[in-house]
């Protein structure tokens, strides 16, 4: 499903050379996969790049058979929008948007009727547990209310693999348990799989499979 | 839709900032606006001016007397100026033909002669469509004056009304009575004796100290003309044709003639035209350059606030063009806010000026002030709401180009 081949993306920075390097891996369909590391070891780095965030100098980003990272970016946005969907660390919800709304945007994004829109952003929230929360803008949720809407956005396209960069991270533990039982749940009832940076191990523990970075390598 | 909703919303964001922005596009609405009124009621009135002044609509000449200084002479008139009044008169666009005779000649008391310029009109026709017995009141004023009425219209009458320059020049009240002198195409010198119908203020010093006005049968009997007219001022009853009527109205009137619209000739119009739209024009400019700086920098400043979310919308599968649009569609709604807002404060700055009854100074090489009524045109409005419109989507593009051409991964690590 998701193949990394030899991906490398180096910053140099005052002669220091830090990223990613010779990364391959494959992420199969329906896997919670955990990509772990300590601070530094090139997650981000890693991540942006199997998202089509970024390009890197060496390697390939292949998703379902394609060889994606070549693409000109008005392709890389459509393969974002169709196939990918992304959580981040700090949740990045549009704060004009109420939560209905930041779910219902991919899906506006792809054209899709406001109807139509509205009733699977509706849906996908009632699943999240966020049925009654529909109005709210992200500044009156709270931190574990708003990364479920993002999973929620991220999830409302119905994408082949979200990437999501410490999930966990601005949750408390009480929260960041449950989120992951959440993502764990959806990724077997979508068939949908997740590739999630941490270093916390309650997501590890959560994971059907780990890689493990280490200076920007594979262990 | 979710670009206009997502640019409203970002619009009411930063309320102060919308409201500081919406100031200075409202401040340049109502200056163009009311500019442009002011500009309108100008330029209405000196069209008017023009047009009642003895232009008429079209002018029916003989060719090259606008070249010539025959114009004042019989010799280059039109020969038989009166039966092709009437039958321009038969013309469905025509409301009224004004036959003219521009000469010159002495004046005489019996002690004293004078050289004037003269004009001789239909004496019946004339008044009713032309400003020319407007100024009599003035003149009624002046010295002499008392009892100041307009020609005769009676075919035998021989009367004159003065200018009231030439009046006092001549010593001579309303009542008295002048001769004048011309003379007749063949070259004799001929006399007529006027009295003195009336005083007029033509509010142009050179003009009253020289002309004076007769009916056409006067002028006939003073220089023999018969049926010829030194030009024709015709009335349309849709004056914005003037252009396109013209040519068909000369060649309607016969060989030899030409046709000019109305501001071909009214040069004073032209001038001020040309003046006012440079003066305002620079004005503008500035204006422009004003409210193009202040939305830029509104709306670069609200890209800059919000990078982080910008990269989201661009990592979730947002296109950079869409974003481009997405700061075209802040700057609309910016622009229609202010256009409104601007409206209004304009309606209410015109009713509030017009009430006030404010006199304005005697615009140049005229003698009287009038009152300052800025009128209400709305093809100036709606130019004020496009011209606006138009330099805020220019100064929505720079914004607009920042935004579509952030680096995800940048703007994403962005606080
Ligand atoms: N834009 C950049 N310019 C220069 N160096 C960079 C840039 N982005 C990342 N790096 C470097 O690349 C390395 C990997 O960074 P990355 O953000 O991928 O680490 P990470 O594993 O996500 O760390 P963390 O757990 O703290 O988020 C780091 O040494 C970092 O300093
Ligand atoms: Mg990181």
């Amino acid at each position: 499903m998701l193949n990394l081949r030899h991906i490398t993306r180096a910053y140099e920075l005052g002669g220091e050379r830090a990223g990613v390097f010779d990364i391959s891996l494959h992420v199969p369909s329906g896997t919670l996969a955990v990509l772990a590391g300590p601070s530094g070891s090139g997650k981000t780095t890693l991540l942006q790049v199997a998202g089509l965030l970024d390009t890197a100098e060496v390697g390939e980003v292949v998703l379902e058979g394609r060889v994606v990272s070549t693409l000109p970016e008005r392709e890389r946005c459509k393969v974002r929008l169709h196939r990918l969907g992304f959580v981040f660390q700090t949740f990045n919800l549009v704060p004009v948007l109420s939560a209905l709304e930041n779910v219902m945007l991919p899906l506006q994004l792809q054209g899709v009727a406001e109807r139509p829109a509205r009733s699977r952003a509706q849906g996908i929230l009632e699943r999240v547990g966020l049925g009654d929360r529909l109005q709210h803008r992200p500044g009156q949720l709270s931190g574990g209310q708003q990364q479920r809407t993002a999973i929620a956005r991220a999830l409302v396209s119905d994408p082949i693999l979200v990437l999501a960069d410490e999930p966990t991270a601005n949750l408390d533990h009480a929260h960041g348990g449950p989120l992951m039982a959440l993502m764990a749940e959806l990724s077997r009832e979508r068939g949908v799989s997740f590739l999630a940076a941490s270093h916390d191990p309650t997501v590890i523990s959560r994971a059907d499979v780990v890689f493990r970075l280490n200076d920007g390598r594979l262990e | 839709m979710i670009l206009p909703r997502l640019a409203l919303r970002n619009v009411l964001r930063q309320k102060r900032r919308t409201l500081l922005t919406l100031l200075v596009l409202v401040a340049g609405y109502v200056a163009l606006a009311l500019a442009g009124g002011f500009m309108a009621q100008t330029f209405q009135g000196l069209a008017d001016a023009a047009i009642r002044g003895g232009i008429g609509h079209v002018q029916i000449l003989p060719v090259g007397s606008l070249e010539s200084d025959e114009g004042q002479s019989l010799e280059h008139a039109l020969p038989d100026g009166e039966a092709m009044a009437a039958s321009l008169r038969k013309d469905p666009a025509v409301l009224e033909v004004l036959p003219r005779i521009a000469f010159m000649g002495l004046a005489s008391n019996g002690t004293r002669s004078v050289a004037f310029l003269g004009t001789a009109v239909d004496a019946e026709r004339e008044p009713r469509f032309m400003a020319i017995s407007d100024r009599l009141a003035d003149g009624a004023k002046a010295p002499g004056g008392v009892g100041s009425r307009w020609l005769s219209t009676d075919p035998a009458a021989r009367e004159v009304v003065l200018g009231i320059g030439l009046a006092k020049s001549l010593g001579v009240a309303v009542g008295g009575s002048l001769t004048l002198m011309s003379t007749t195409p063949d070259g004799a010198l001929n006399a007529v004796d006027v009295a003195v119908a009336g005083l007029q203020d033509l509010g142009l010093k050179e003009l009253n100290d020289r002309s004076l006005c007769v009916s056409l049968d006067t002028a006939s009997a003073l220089m023999n003309a018969g049926p010829a007219r030194s030009r024709l001022s015709v009335l349309l009853r849709h004056p914005e044709a003037a252009a396109q009527e013209g040519p068909r109205l000369a060649r309607l009137a016969g060989s030899g003639v030409e046709a000019h619209p109305w501001f071909e000739l009214a040069s004073f119009y032209r001038q001020v035209k040309l003046l006012y739209f440079a003066i305002f024009g620079f004005m503008g400019l500035v204006l422009a350059l004003v409210v193009l700086l202040a939305t830029a920098n509104t709306l670069l400043m609200s890209v800059m606030e919000r990078l982080r979310e910008l990269g989201t919308l661009r990592a979730v599968g947002m296109p950079p063009k869409s974003l481009l649009a997405l700061l075209q569609w802040e700057g609309a709604m910016l622009g229609l806010a202010g256009s409104a807002l601007g409206l209004v404060i304009t309606l209410l700055l015109r009713f509030a000026l017009n009430a006030l009854h404010l006199q304005m100074p005697a615009p140049p090489g005229t003698s009287h002030g009038y009152e300052l009524n800025i009128h209400f045109v709305p093809m100036v409005y709606l130019g004020a709401f496009l011209g606006l419109q138009a330099v805020i989507q220019v100064s929505a593009f720079f914004p607009g180009l920042k935004a579509a051409r952030i680096r995800i991964t940048e703007a994403l690590r962005h606080v």
